[in-house]
């Protein structure tokens, strides 16, 4: 172990108490300890400073520590700072989100992130739409079918869609009706109904 | 004495439907559907050659529709119909009831579908046509009757009486001389089944059938004898039909012999449909050109259950007691259960629960059905049952009480403010939210603050206008908020709740007519102190529902 680690090792080892410099120089006779503690002071590593009529060493983050206990004009500072870097903080994020949005604006894909947004009124209009494509001749149709022709329209989660389907038949009680079967689809009497049609 | 002063109670209780319940059919939608086969058995009676019938003389009927529908009562009622039983025989089939499906099981089935009046006539007509083969085949038709010398003289008057001695199971009919009888009128597979006919062995000579062609060919035999005889038609009917490849063979089979003076119809739901269609293009494109398509659609509708539910008080209703003022008050009450409940929204359902809500009436003799025997009969029926959407467990006589009150917009909005704030309360006493503030120190709009588990501070909006735009105002307004509070919740129930947008500000709940009854009801009990231990547990999803917390 170095000279400087030895110091600094028993300099750690005191804690935010410190270590006077005098009581450094009793321990360690065998080299030069203003050299080594010049080289941790120029590092970075150490902190000297004078409490009371002695001189102290402390490690950085334990000085201050130290200055946190003793001096009330710099804790009021910290705290200060710390809020600065919060705020500092919350503004990176809103700009990176804002620099995100719209990056998500730019890409071509997003000329319809209108049609993203939906409710009950423009869902209907398309899912009626769908459902008067309907090839089948009696008029049924898998609601699975019709979530993934709508899924080309709105940027909707399978959860999200069966609200809206249980919304739609319970709004337009007369206007659907549902049928057990079926892969997905809505739950009733603990029966999957995945068809539907439009009455 | 059971309601509107009923002698007996009409609903049917069975999970399936039964002749007898079948009896009464209900809804326009039904009778329409009743009214097309009726049509199209019509239709075909009248354009039949009598003396030789074609295949072009045979007609497929397909009804498609969900279960519990009333697909399976249609079925069974057609088969009693007065206009119907003078010009048809049918068989019903149930076809869950048959596996495995052998010829030998389908083809018992189909002789077992029919009735034993219909067997009963086939075997009447059989032997008084054998007596009056008499005139050209008198020695045959004495030795068949056993009818000798003796018989004159003992005071057997003639055959006719012999005939009935027969059908009465008194005398035997001794067949050995009965094909030289028939066979100039009758094929020998009809021969055959008049032999069994009338040795009453028609089922169990089942096993003589070796294919599938015989089965065809018998039913043939079976469709052309009941026109000859009896002057009827014969309708098959398949209930239950799915997409099991030994129905679709067999069914595929019948619908290509084209069995003259015939009618076979199918009944399935859209999912076995489907299911057909990918199973079988062969068979589905055939049902395809079904010749009629009965269409039960909107047979689960609110004004088809409406009707069938009167048309079976009606059926029974001698003294006619059920007034308009009744059919009134009842009409409310289904209407009721189909909004409340949509797990009742169905025929066989909804009249399950008429079934036992008669029962319920009779105990406690009430001459009506309200909304208390519902709400006991669907606790006591469907113990799991609950209104659509309600977390709180609200009885139905609750729920009919304060969903009258929340028509009006500018007392919902005070009322359901008032349940958030004791729902806040109720949720700060539990640990799940703290630093409730009531007072409005952060600007319009918003009603309270609080802050959550995690620290954040949250601003709550109750925005409940009549007119969507005072409601958008409100938020907007409430939106200046957001510089002070690090959430802002906004309960409202306006319909336009926007889907696939995401923000993490700004919510906005949707309070739905369920949501706005759980919470009255809640702050009605909070405020007489009757929030038990359940009610807890429900109070605080029910405010994590409305994302309080």
């Amino acid at each position: 172990m170095s000279s400087e680690e030895l110091v600094l090792e028993k300099i750690l080892s005191t804690g935010s108490y410190g270590i006077k410099k005098s009581d450094l120089k009793k321990e360690f006779t065998s080299f030069d300890l203003d050299q080594s503690l010049e080289n941790l002071i120029n590092n970075g590593k150490v902190c000297v400073d004078k409490k009371g009529s002695a001189y102290y060493c402390w490690t950085s983050e334990l000085y201050l520590k130290h200055l946190n206990n003793v001096d009330p004009k710099f804790r009021i500072l910290v705290e200060r700072i710390k809020l600065v870097e919060r705020k500092l903080d919350s503004h990176s994020n809103s700009l990176k989100d804002a620099i995100n949005n719209l990056i998500d604006l730019l890409k071509p894909d997003n000329h319809d992130s209108q049609n993203a947004l939906v409710n009950l009124d423009n869902f209907k209009m398309e899912f009626d739409t769908v459902l008067s494509r309907s090839n089948s001749s009696i008029g049924w149709i898998e609601l699975g079918q019709v979530r993934s022709e709508l899924n080309q329209k709105f940027d909707l989660s399978k959860s999200d869609f069966y609200e809206l389907v249980e919304q739609l038949i319970n709004a337009y009680q007369n206007e659907y009706e549902l049928s057990t079967g079926g892969n997905e689809g809505v739950i009733l009497r603990g029966l999957l109904h995945g068809y539907v049609r439009g009455i | 004495m059971y309601p509107y002063g009923l002698k007996i109670n009409p609903y049917p209780s069975s999970p399936t439907p039964s002749y007898t319940d079948s009896q009464i059919l209900g809804g326009k939608t039904h009778k329409d559907a009743r009214q097309a086969i009726i049509t199209c058995i019509s239709e075909l009676y009248s354009k039949l050659d009598r003396a030789k019938p074609i295949d072009r003389d045979f007609r497929l009927i397909t009804m498609i529709q969900d279960v519990g529908s009333g697909k399976t009562h249609l079925a069974l009622h057609i088969k009693r119909l007065p206009e119907l039983v003078e010009n048809t025989v049918s068989s019903y089939v149930d076809l869950s009831q048959v596996w495995p499906r052998d010829i030998h099981n389908m083809y018992d089935s189909i002789l077992g579908g029919f009735s034993n009046v219909d067997i009963e006539d086939l075997r009447k007509h059989v032997v008084y046509l054998l007596c009056d083969k008499a005139r050209d085949h008198g020695k045959s038709v004495r030795k068949a009757f056993n009818y000798g010398f003796l018989d004159n003289l003992s005071g057997n008057k003639n055959l006719k009486h012999r005939s009935e001695e027969i059908l009465k199971g008194n005398k035997k009919l001794d067949f050995q001389y009965v094909p030289e009888i028939l066979r100039s009128d009758f094929s020998e597979i009809q021969i055959e089944i008049i032999k069994s006919l009338i040795e009453d062995k028609l089922r169990s000579d089942v096993s003589k059938i070796r294919s599938l062609e015989g089965v065809i060919n018998s039913l043939s035999a079976l469709a052309n004898m009941n026109l000859k005889l009896l002057n009827k038609i014969t309708i098959f009917q398949f209930d239950e039909f799915d997409s099991k490849k030994e129905s679709l063979d067999f069914i595929k089979a019948i619908i290509n012999a084209h069995i003259p003076s015939s009618i076979l119809m199918l009944i399935l739901t859209p999912s076995s449909y489907d299911e057909i269609k990918k199973e079988n293009s062969s068979v589905f494109d055939r049902l395809e050109k079904a010749n009629y398509k009965i269409d039960l659609a909107g047979s689960n509708t609110l004004s088809e259950l409406n009707d069938i539910i009167f048309e079976y008080i009606r059926n029974y209703d001698e003294n006619e007691l059920f007034t308009p003022d009744g059919e009134n008050e009842l009409s409310e009450k289904i209407k009721l259960v189909y909004d409340g409940f949509p797990d009742f929204r169905n025929v066989r359902s909804m009249l399950n629960i008429f079934y036992h809500a008669t029962e319920e009436a009779s105990r406690r003799n009430s001459f009506m059905i309200d909304e208390s025997i519902i709400d006991d009969t669907i606790k006591s029926t469907y113990p799991g049952s609950k209104i659509r959407g309600s977390l709180m467990n609200v009885p139905l006589s609750e729920f009919i009480l304060i969903k009258k009150g929340a028509n009006n917009m500018e007392t919902v909005e005070s009322d359901v403010r008032e349940a958030v704030r004791n729902l806040l309360t109720l949720t700060n006493y539990e640990g799940y939210v703290n630093e409730l503030n009531f007072d409005n120190v952060i600007g319009d709009g918003i009603d309270l603050t609080y802050n959550d588990n995690y620290g954040s501070k949250i601003a709550v909006s109750v925005a409940m206008k009549d007119e969507p735009s005072k409601t958008q105002a409100q938020i907007s307004n409430a939106s200046k908020s957001l510089n002070i509070v690090d959430k802002l919740v906004v309960l409202t129930c306006n319909s336009g709740r926007i889907f696939g947008g995401n923000s993490n500000v700004t919510t906005i709940v949707n309070v739905d007519n369920s949501k706005i009854i759980d919470l009255i009801y809640f702050n009605n009990k909070y405020k007489k102190q009757e929030i038990l231990n359940d009610d807890l547990e429900r109070a605080i999803t029910l405010a994590k529902s409305i994302k309080l917390c």
